[in-house]
């Protein structure tokens, strides 16, 4: 059994534990079963591991770092989301977070075991230190977006919840919400700015401009924008809850938009077709 | 008149808000969505075919089809950099002010307004700055006016009206203000980020007016002119290294740059590894495929040629041309049609489209050497050779540009992540310990901070 097939085997084990730690997560939320909480939480990090284990796999077998085509940036991706979760709950001690961005990890793996899994050479364009550090940026940004948007969607729902011990507990007050949530999005946010300015130095080794209005660059110009007006607002006009949580939403659509939708239907620099 | 300078300063007031640049920077992002959606840079011809009668009338009105060198897109920016400057400018002052300007600790005692009274001890004190990482402790008596007598214990909230002399009538002393800050340096955070934007747009402008984009190409032993430039480039070898899998692994040209005839720099060029020579970027752009291409007139040497993939050779006044339409170095033709079964030249065929008095007579393939015969001529292609094709760019914007991006990326960490705090203890004359905590961003996480640092000290002291 060759490295690229024990990273296929792990990597598939990796998103069914993803899917029972999401259906863990769901119970332990809507049963109030702190058992389901806590087995979610085990699972979801034996799943955090063989994750790890299949890229490493990968790395080594393909004698490169996996982020040079959908399928290797979206399970990259949805590893930076799990590593950002597993650090968050660590630190923040709030486990009700899992029901919301759990979720979000396994539609990234299932996106990605959607994707080609064949490794290919890389094509010279391609073969670029810069194509690296802008690729490793942009999954610890994307996945800053993605728990933000997590804690967003949580900070929306709270009022639907009854005030019970079991919510006191597991859930943090909507102004810590609202903090946490900015905190990922100034995380994401200046990453995301080392995103398109590395991407721009490696454009201009590899095509001769850093900024050709690529459907790729511009939509990362785009979500951008939506997280600067974001931060913009919170900073000097004084938004808070709701309007920020639907904002950091709306930026975490952008970002899969621009991942997703512009590689999918948008030709361009990064479409890899 | 009054009602032209009430226009002008409505305007100058609009042009110098920060809410204004948000609203277009808003408005770039969703028409930005519009070059991205409709492709960008074709001729007119093609929208006219591809889109409905309005939809064309539409692309063509608003320029949609080139919309990042619109003239609407191109007033937006300006306006944009209008705006980042005014506001640079305004804010300037306010902001060195709170960076370097010393507190004014009495008109910032009398605007505290939600004092908390805590319990614990005077000797506590100097921990609770300690754990919050807070330096330069200012310690200070404050007093107030005697004729006013204001309680400052009893009603903190009130906007007293505060006699700034720390030398004063000891009856007059309400307490004693421990105070201190820290990252002051934010403050500047999201004024580096305008300044940043700024700096981009204005570089990124400047090198696309000044600089430009050359492509030349050729094959092995060519001399190409660079316009623009006094330069020329020999090609002394081009080699496409191909992996086992025949996927390519590196273009690479062996190259002379020439300055008016004279040797200026010489080296490889490959994807990825362009050469800065000369104030110019010469780039490993694209390759394709060139054959000989030799014309017989009634079996006589007639012309000759190099022709490239996609070029039309034409001759005796234009009465025969023909037209190198692909090339197939590895001919092979399957269920799915004439492919190539590897990218070396082990069985080149060329499907060509052949003209006679302006119209098209045959349309077929051919190998190399044989004969392609009409009337009285006969073309015959041979020694398929790849061509290479560089980009030579000169974008003088480009180290503002990437100046601003460092000042953006600098604005943008020291605005998120460089939290200025301020920190009030005030001991008034009846020995009640008061706090007053103030974070530009996060009160919430920063009344826990505080909290944790009373609770430590507690401990401490315990």
């Amino acid at each position: 059994m060759d490295l690229i097939q024990i990273e296929s085997t792990l990597f598939y084990i990796a998103l069914v534990l993803y899917l029972i730690s999401t259906v863990l997560y769901f119970v332990f939320f809507v049963n109030k079963n702190e058992n389901s909480g806590y087995y979610g939480n085990k699972v979801l990090k034996v799943a955090f591991v063989l994750h790890t284990l299949a890229l490493i796999s990968r790395s080594i077998g393909a004698n490169r770092l996996p982020l040079s085509n959908q399928y290797e940036f979206a399970t990259s991706f949805a590893w930076a989301i799990a590593l950002f979760y597993v650090i968050s709950e660590r630190k923040l001690k709030f486990r009700a977070l899992g029901t919301f961005v759990v979720p979000i990890i396994f539609l990234i793996i299932g996106y990605a075991a959607m994707q080609n899994k064949d490794v290919r050479p890389l094509m010279p364009a391609l073969q670029s230190y810069w194509l690296l550090i802008h690729v490793i940026i942009a999954i610890f940004s994307y996945g800053a977006f993605a728990i933000s948007a997590g804690i967003s969607i949580m900070y929306l729902s709270k009022d639907k919840f009854a005030n019970d011990e079991f919510v006191k507990k597991h859930i943090p007050s909507s102004d810590k919400l609202d903090v946490l949530s900015y905190r990922f999005v100034a995380i994401g946010f200046l990453l995301l700015t080392l995103v398109i300015i590395t991407g721009a130095i490696w454009a201009e080794f590899a095509w001769g401009r850093y900024w050709n209005w690529d459907p790729k660059e511009t939509w990362a110009l785009i979500t951008w924008i939506i997280y600067a007006i974001y931060l913009h607002l919170r900073v000097s006009r004084g938004w808070r809850g709701k309007r920020t949580a639907i904002f950091s939403i709306i930026g975490f659509a952008c970002v899969l938009f621009t991942y997703v939708g512009v590689n999918t239907w948008l030709p361009g620099f990064h479409s890899y077709k | 008149m009054e009602k032209n300078n009430k226009r002008i300063s409505g305007v100058w007031e609009l042009l110098t808000s920060m809410k204004f640049g948000m609203m277009l920077l808003f408005i770039i992002a969703v028409l930005s969505v519009l070059g991205t959606v409709i492709p960008q840079e074709y001729q007119l011809q093609y929208y006219e075919a591809s889109y409905s009668k309005f939809s064309f009338e539409l692309i063509k009105a608003f320029s949609l089809h080139k919309v990042f060198t619109s003239w609407w897109f191109i007033t937006l920016i300006v306006i944009l950099c209008i705006n980042l400057l005014l506001c640079s400018i305004r804010r300037i002052g306010s902001i060195f002010d709170k960076i370097f300007k010393k507190p004014d600790l009495y008109k910032e005692f009398s605007k505290i307004k939600s004092w908390e009274e805590v319990n614990v001890e005077n000797s506590d004190i100097t921990i609770v700055f300690k754990t919050l990482n807070f330096k330069n402790v200012i310690e200070t008596d404050i007093s107030i006016d005697a004729e006013t007598s204001l309680d400052i214990s009893e009603e903190a909230n009130s906007q007293a009206d505060l006699v700034r002399d720390e030398i004063s009538d000891s009856k007059s002393i309400v307490g004693r203000l421990y105070f201190s800050d820290k990252g002051k340096i934010g403050h500047i955070g999201s004024w580096l980020t305008h300044l940043g934007i700024l700096i981009i747009a204005i570089f990124f402008t400047f090198g696309k007016i000044k600089g430009f984009d050359e492509y030349v190409f050729g094959v092995p032993g060519d001399t190409l002119d660079v316009d623009n430039t006094d330069l020329s480039i020999y090609i002394e070898d081009f080699e496409v290294k191909f992996r086992e899998d025949f996927s390519v692994e590196q273009y690479i040209s062996d190259v002379v740059v020439l300055k008016n005839g004279e040797i200026e720099d010489a080296g490889k060029i490959s994807v990825n590894h362009p050469m800065r020579t000369n104030n110019v970027n010469i780039y490993q752009n694209s390759t394709g495929w060139a054959l000989d291409a030799i014309l017989y007139k009634n079996e006589e040497e007639y012309a000759k040629q190099l022709v490239y993939e996609g070029d039309l050779f034409v001759e005796d006044n234009q009465k025969i041309a023909i037209q190198f339409t692909r090339f197939y170095p590895d001919f092979d033709h399957d269920s799915e049609g004439m492919t190539s079964k590897t990218p070396l030249p082990n069985h080149p065929v060329m499907i060509y489209a052949l003209f006679y008095d302006g119209y098209r007579v045959d349309m077929n393939l051919a190998h190399m050497g044989t004969p392609i015969e009409y009337e009285e001529y006969k073309f015959v292609f041979e020694e398929p050779q790849r061509y290479t094709m560089f980009q030579v760019a000169h974008d003088p914007g480009k180290t503002g540009a990437f100046i601003g991006g460092s000042i953006l990326t600098l604005g943008i960490f020291l605005a998120m992540f460089v939290n200025p705090k301020k920190l009030f203890i005030f001991i008034d004359n009846e020995d009640k310990i008061k706090i007053y905590g103030k974070s530009h961003k996060s009160n919430v996480v920063y009344q826990e901070e505080i909290l944790a640092a009373l609770e430590k000290a507690g401990r401490e002291e315990e």
